[in-house]
């Protein structure tokens, strides 16, 4: 059997599907992201069924990829459950209408039933019942109440098959569905109503934003730095170091198996980041160095994208991103890529032209560091004092900023205008939010510490046979001339493409000056992306689009470099 | 429109995938909005209709013609 949940964005459909499975996936408060859908398993009268979570539409008739998605998706289910927001019952109950035509079963999940009662909206459900001729379940997603017996109910799902009416028809039918259903009781705006309609104000709004940039980047910063300092630091010293060590010395004798395992040794001492061993550097990077601000990133973005704060951000961002040739919706694909690029290049799917997905895609790629790199730039340069590490952050705004106007002037195509729906603030259970942090954080374990661990010996035995020594003395003109840099850091550069942070640990027994560190970060950000963002972007623009952008990362990142080396730092 | 204030949609203008997207968010003929908030610099305008909030963009707004009926409402104003 297969259940399928359909409804507007913003009904809580999502929510909805983890309660029903039990497993999590990202939802998020905002329409459109959730193309391409999400699946799972759950038990119905004693009988396994698939649930499918489709994307959120406000009509089957809505035109561009999520209402091409749902009716495709519609056309191979068993049961539909119609998640209807209770607040929003007049507007909602459109899709209903729609979806009572079709020759399926349906229920209807009457959710958001709680916030519907506490603004004066009564609902009569029975009425509503009636009414629709299909089953009507009140639910809260978010708490789970009214979940059991909605699952009870869902073999009761009925179905009509009305004749199909037009446009006017349907609305004068909701029309008549409202006057006998629904009561709306007037009252007054409550303090927290105020305080949310304070982030979508011009000036407290602007403020409100900077107060949680700033907010947002200290905790992830500090936080990040206290996990590696308290838990991530004394658990590899303490418990990693006598490992490695005992086998420091048994390997000791066989000279090839030291190197690749271990590394070299700095005064017979083992240096986590720099010894480049398959047990130490390849597992430090990514355990101790990485993993706290991966978790401090996507616990922020997790409460950003939960609580519904983002939608407000692009309204207050837009007139800025119009300078770029995008709308303010495309901040929401370059915040995730301060978490990881490749999630980003997905979610500017959310953006309707080509040329604002292009310039989106391009200037996350050129300017928007992701956490494993800032990470390592956070630790690195970070020892030379903050204002090298503020000097880094400037230069990739700046960057941003001056590309995003070019290329708006040079790409053609248009900017279409924002039209968002502002869902209401809300609160996601605890449980919820760490499954979804736990999801992601899983996600990078799976995906960084593999490439580490093949990318650490290849780069190992690559040194060891002499080909960097090849390449090194190559590029010499070019890493030393232009940059500054000593002619080694071209192999980081290359390393760059597998891995980020790898290839700025591969930076550190360069000892370089604190002006070298901070032009082979911006280079190492500006550069070629890493392979996993290189490939998705091929996917999502094409080959002549990505040569394109490629260029311009090439051009931009040696440019911006030999300009750093030039300044006085 | 003077932000606060509120009116009577009459008609919304602009291609037929617009009129159906607005349509199915909220905003349709006879439907009362209220203008609650505009961004600095022409930027997108904040409104209300029902529970509903939706921001668009200056030229989206210029294609909803409204009547404005006088009423407005205190709760909802920018300043």
């Amino acid at each position: 059997m297969k259940i399928l949940l359909a409804g507007n964005p913003g009904a809580g459909k999502s929510v909805l599907f983890s309660r029903l499975t039990g497993s999590l996936v990202t939802s998020d408060n905002f329409p459109g992201t959730a193309i391409g859908f999400s699946s799972g398993h759950m038990r119905v009268a004693n009988q396994n069924a698939d649930v499918i979570d489709t994307p959120g539409v406000y009509s089957l008739g809505s035109s561009g990829q999520a209402g091409e998605v749902a009716r495709k998706m519609l056309r191979d289910g068993d049961i539909i459950v119609n998640v209807v927001n209770a607040t929003n019952l007049e507007r909602d109950l459109y899709l209903t209408l729609e979806l009572l035509e079709e020759r399926i079963p349906i229920i209807v999940a009457l959710n958001v039933w709680d916030d519907a009662r506490h603004i004066g909206i009564e609902i009569d459900v029975a009425e509503l019942e009636q009414m629709l001729g299909v089953p009507v379940v009140p639910t809260v997603a978010t708490t789970g109440e009214g979940i059991k017996y909605l699952v009870e109910s869902i073999p009761r799902a009925v179905m009509r098959a009305n004749p199909a009416a037009t446009r006017e028809e349907r609305w004068s039918r909701i029309g008549e569905i409202i006057g006998q259903a629904q009561k709306v009781t007037h009252r007054h705006h409550t303090l927290g109503e105020s305080l949310a309609d304070a982030t979508v104000r011009p000036l407290p709004g602007t403020i409100i934003a900077l107060l949680i940039a700033i907010a947002v980047f200290a905790f992830v910063v500090y936080g990040g730095e206290t996990i590696y300092k308290f838990i991530a630091q004394p658990v590899f010293n303490a418990l990693w170091l006598p490992i490695v060590s005992a086998i420091s010395n048994l390997t000791a004798g066989v000279p090839f198996l030291h190197d690749i395992l271990i590394g070299r040794l700095f005064d017979g001492q083992i240096d986590f980041v720099e010894s480049w061993g398959l047990l130490t550097t390849a597992l430090y990077v990514p355990f101790a160095l990485v993993l706290p601000y991966i978790i401090t990133f996507y616990f922020a973005l997790g409460l950003l994208e939960d609580t519904g704060y983002l939608p407000r951000l692009a309204v207050m961002i837009d007139t800025i991103m119009h300078r770029f040739g995008m709308h303010g919706y495309a901040i929401i694909p370059t915040i995730l890529g301060f978490g990881c690029n490749v999630p980003a290049m997905l979610a500017t799917r959310v953006l309707e032209s080509r040329k604002e997905r292009f310039i989106a895609m391009t200037l996350i790629a050129i300017a928007v560091p992701c956490a494993s790199l800032q990470a390592l730039i956070l630790g690195l340069v970070g020892q030379h004092g903050f204002q090298y590490v503020a000097i880094i952050y400037a230069t990739l705004l700046t960057v941003w900023i001056i590309i995003g106007i070019i290329l708006n002037r040079a790409v053609k195509g248009f900017t279409p205008e924002l039209l968002i729906e502002i869902h209401p603030y809300r609160l996601m259970p605890w449980k919820l939010m760490m499954e979804k942090l736990w999801i992601r954080v899983r996600g990078f374990i799976i995906e960084a510490v593999p490439i580490m661990v093949i990318a650490v010996p290849v780069i190992n035995v690559l040194y060891l046979t002499g080909v960097f020594q090849a390449i090194t003395d190559f590029t010499a003109p070019v890493v030393s001339g232009l940059l500054g840099l000593p002619k080694e850091a071209v192999a980081a550069i290359f390393v760059a493409f597998f891995r980020m942070d790898a290839a700025m640990a591969l930076l550190a027994p360069l000892e370089l000056s604190a002006k070298q560190l901070v032009v082979s970060s911006v280079v190492l950000v500006m550069f070629f992306p890493c392979i996993a963002t290189l490939m998705i972007m091929l996917r999502e623009m094409g080959w002549k689009s990505l040569l394109i952008a490629l260029g311009i990362m090439l051009c931009s990142g040696l440019a911006v470099g030999a300009l750093l080396n030039l300044l006085p730092i | 429109m003077r932000d606060g204030q509120q009116a009577l949609v009459s008609t919304v203008e602009g291609g037929r995938g617009l009129v159906e997207k607005l349509t199915a968010m909220g905003i349709r003929p006879g439907k009362r909005i209220t203008r609650f908030c505009s961004m600095y610099l022409h930027g997108p305008i904040t409104i209300r209709v029902d529970n509903v909030q939706l921001s668009l963009g200056r030229g989206i707004a210029d294609k909803i013609f409204v009547i404005p009926d006088g009423l407005t409402d205190e709760d909802t104003s920018c300043r």
